[in-house]
């Protein structure tokens, strides 16, 4: 009983590396390509914006809501960006402006859904009408020239084959991983997550901690749009529209509940990994492109399923919340007593 | 002056817009006293809980602890005056350990977090306090029992240096011995020092426990006596404020379990995963049957059987001798078999919704409209009649459901239930978090029910209630039946015996 809680724990625990890797070695046998050097460092150079852009998405989950506007975010920064650098600053200041201008839409969006109560997917579905319209107004719908050397080489340059920009997606891992796991802001995003009413009555400070996530969520999008800026090197304003669903969808696959409370960075990093690996895997085999949207729906739809049953398995099953009343019979009901230590 | 006062609340008022919730009112909890608050559902006792739970900071009056001015702008804020609030709804986070929820907000060091930081000084929190909490504190609080949660909410509120605990309805979902023992530790914390605030809706308990008591009705504290001085039904009559006439040991008189009644709905040896085990029932025309158990012995599940809200894993169930399979709540509702869940606010109403769309939905199937069109007057007459019937006030059919007390929510879910006419009407905990003249209201409209020819199946953890409503009992323990007669058969102290033991030992 015991151990087979723990086996099922285990699997709980690395399932999602142990599919990726079952994944990636079928591929890497049935196709040179995919198998090659280069190739494996281009899924780890492809997959490094969205996967940044997923770890904030991470944290606003788990703090119970997300975000529609990453996207808008993301466009916005790169062309910031792009106009600030080409008037001859500096990186520093380029991407000071840049990520400042991703945690102002985040804060904004955090004190729409915390202090207004605005509903997460009307207040960041909105929010990103506004911010990508008023960006096709200040810019007239044309693409802004102008990046930074750094920016350029953060973007592309590799060191020991790993590109650099992977090296930035780690970084930016770690620090969500750290604020997650080791400090009381992060604990309490699980806590807001899991009950906002319960966590407020017992004197965690919600809103702001809402609002916390959501400032991460921005600034985690305004890093990824200065990585497309190096990248790209030019700004354009109708870039990065697919953002926020594709970071949802790779935070679902990597166990984070829509509802909250739940999930663990590491999983997105695996997430991030096993939807690159599948998309880059299908063009190595020359699959019609056509059928990368319908294999990444059932990947997703396949990892909540079994998220899902492993869940109601191991008894820890949201449906449990529904009877409070079913205490388990026969087990030892220890009673509320005091012991003698008065 | 005397310094054995904890809480002093001086004037306290309370308005949501022009309504005066709370009208200077004046209350004083000593060291060391179990201080009860009694009063009808709307009387002010939750407002009252929530001013000092820090909830209204907007709040008027003087608020003292110890001695010193309080102020109540946040629930820390509360907390650092030491004012502790469990509330009614367990403010617990699921997701997360025992360990995890018992700091919650108060998590030592600055501002890292370290799980083995916080596993041991919820270790420690547990020693010093005293409770048993019987779980392992990594434990995930989501598939606790309401018991062990009740505990890990006592030994959070006592984190801190709790000067005053304040416990809304801490009985309303424990069993019996489970409410004996939660009693123990109350006059335990009470030996301690602590001034304790204990609101409940069950007068004996309140009796049994308490030292001194405030009456509350209308926002204004009308009466605060030592508890010894007054008698349950004076408590009635002061809550009620006018003489209290029906008291429950009159609807005894009205019992009558009959043989010669159609058997409407039998359920012939279902089981139900562990939690019920090879249960046969019979449910009579015009009679109601009490099923009677601890928590966890497997009530509830029957009545989501009998009503289609879970299938049963063996056995059948026929309806008038017929062989049904009732495969979701709509079929059962479909042949007249209506289930009253026991958490009206999660089960029972769409709080968001209009007492209208409440009230009419369960009817909408079965007797309102034609080919999936239900015209809007239907839906008015039907709604103002029943809203007139059940006395349900503010009678307003277009208010929403979250806008009435809890007392009056429950009539709006009986309410819809009768609207569709069942001939079966099972009902779980019918006056759970309901004033006593409500209670008595809610008696007499099942009574009506069963009297009009419906077989009515009741759950309750109030065996006063279940023992006066009773025709007939069937006594569940660990899932299985274990006693079944009718009301003629039986005592009051022998149906406690039965449900704690398994058996009566003067089998009559």
């Amino acid at each position: 009983m015991k151990s087979m809680a723990n086996r099922s724990g285990l699997l709980r625990r690395f399932g999602l590396w142990l599919v990726f890797a079952l994944v990636t070695s079928v591929l890497m046998a049935v196709s040179p390509t995919f198998r090659s050097t280069v190739n494996l460092e281009n899924i780890l150079e492809q997959n490094a914006i969205i996967g940044i852009v997923a770890c904030g998405m991470a944290v606003m989950m788990i703090s119970g809501g997300f975000d529609l506007s990453v996207g808008a975010v993301g466009a916005t920064t790169s062309v910031v960006g792009a106009v600030v650098a080409s008037r001859g600053n500096g990186a520093i200041v380029t991407i000071g402006v840049g990520l400042l201008a991703g945690i102002a839409v985040g804060v904004a969006n955090g004190i729409l859904i915390a202090k207004v109560r605005i509903n997460a997917f009307v207040a960041t579905f909105a929010m990103a009408s506004i911010v990508s319209g008023l960006l096709f107004v200040a810019t007239g719908a044309e693409s802004k020239q102008g990046v930074t050397p750094l920016l350029e080489s953060a973007a592309n340059a590799r060191v020991a084959g790993i590109p650099v920009i992977f090296a930035v997606f780690m970084g930016c891992l770690l620090a969500v991983w750290f604020l997650l796991t080791r400090t009381k802001y992060g604990h309490y995003i699980y806590s807001v997550g899991g009950n906002a009413e319960a966590s407020h009555l017992s004197g965690v400070p919600v809103q702001r901690v809402q609002i916390f996530a959501f400032a991460m969520g921005g600034l985690m999008a305004a890093g990824a749009g200065l990585l497309l800026l190096g990248q790209t090197m030019v700004g354009q304003p109708s870039a990065a529209a697919d953002w926020p669903l594709e970071a949802i969808a790779i935070c679902v696959v990597g166990g984070i509940a829509l509802t909250g409370g739940i999930g663990r960075i590491e999983d997105v990093l695996a997430a991030t990994l096993l939807l690159g690996v599948i998309s880059n895997g299908l063009n190595q085999l020359n699959v019609s492109p056509y059928w990368k949207p319908a294999v990444t729906g059932l990947v997703i739809l396949m990892a909540v399923v079994i998220d899902r049953y492993s869940r109601l398995h191991n008894g820890a099953g949201r449906g449990s919340k529904n009877s409070p009343a079913a205490a388990a019979p026969g087990a030892p009901t220890t009673p509320l007593t005091p012991s003698a230590s008065t | 002056m005397p310094s054995d006062i904890r809480l002093q609340l001086s004037g306290v008022t309370k308005r949501f817009g022009p309504v005066m919730v709370l009208d200077h009112v004046d209350f004083q909890v000593r060291a060391g006293q179990v201080h009860g608050l009694i009063g009808q559902n709307g009387a002010g006792k939750s407002t009252l809980v929530k001013t000092l739970a820090g909830l209204y900071p907007d709040h008027g009056g003087l608020i003292t602890v110890d001695g010193k001015r309080a102020t109540l702008g946040s629930p820390r804020q509360s907390r650092a005056e030491g004012i502790a609030v469990i509330h009614q709804e367990f403010s617990l986070v699921s997701e997360m350990t025992i360990a995890d929820n018992l700091l919650l907000g108060h998590e030592p060091g600055g501002w890292r977090y370290s799980r083995r930081a916080v596993h041991n000084r919820a270790q420690a929190l547990v020693e010093q306090v005293g409770i048993e909490i019987g779980e392992s504190l990594d434990a995930s609080v989501g598939t606790l029992s309401p018991a062990i949660r009740q505990r890990i909410e006592i030994v959070k509120a006592l984190a801190d240096d709790v000067k005053v605990l304040v416990m809304d309805e801490p009985t309303a979902r424990l069993s019996e011995a489970e409410r004996q023992s939660l009693f123990r530790v109350v006059r335990d914390l009470a030996d301690r020092g602590v001034g304790l605030v204990f609101i409940s809706h069950f007068l004996e308990e309140v009796r049994e426990v308490t030292d001194w008591l405030t009456v509350m009705r209308n926002g204004k504290a009308i009466a605060s006596q030592p508890t010894k001085s007054l008698s349950v039904v004076q408590m009635a009559e002061l809550m009620l404020g006018e003489k209290f006439k029906q008291t429950l040991d009159e609807e005894v008189a009205s019992h009558h379990a009959d043989d010669q009644q159609p058997v409407v709905l039998e359920a012939d040896s279902v089981s139900c995963g562990p939690r019920l085990r090879d249960v046969t029932i019979s449910l009579r025309a015009g009679e109601i049957m009490g099923v009677a158990g601890l928590v966890g012995s497997g009530r509830t599940r029957l009545c989501r059987v009998l009503s289609g809200a879970e299938k049963p894993t063996s056995g059948r169930l026929r309806l008038r001798g017929n062989q049904v399979s009732f495969t979701t709540p709509r079929k059962a509702i479909a042949h007249g078999v209506a289930l009253i869940p026991e958490d009206r606010k999660h089960q029972g109403l769409s709080l968001s919704a209009p007492l209208t769309w409440n009230l009419c939905l369960m009817a909408m199937h079965r007797r309102l409209g034609r080919w999936g069109v239900v015209p809007r007057s239907a839906v008015r007459r039907l709604s103002t009649r029943l809203v007139e019937d059940l006395e349900i006030s503010p009678g307003n059919i277009d208010a929403n459901a979250a806008t009435l007390s809890g007392g009056n929510q429950q009539k709006v879910v009986l309410g819809k239930t009768f609207a569709a006419n069942p001939d079966v009407l099972i009902i779980d905990q019918p006056t759970a978090g309901v004033d006593i003249g409500t209670k008595a209201q809610i008696h007499r409209l099942l009574r009506e029910r069963a009297d009009a020819g419906a077989a009515v199946l009741v759950v309750s953890d109030d065996l006063e209630e279940l023992y006066a409503l009773g025709d007939r009992f069937h006594v569940l323990r660990q899932g299985r039946t274990v006693w079944q007669g009718t009301s003629a058969d039986v005592t009051h102290e022998q149906l406690v015996q039965l449900i704690s033991s398994g058996s009566s030992q003067e089998s009559a």
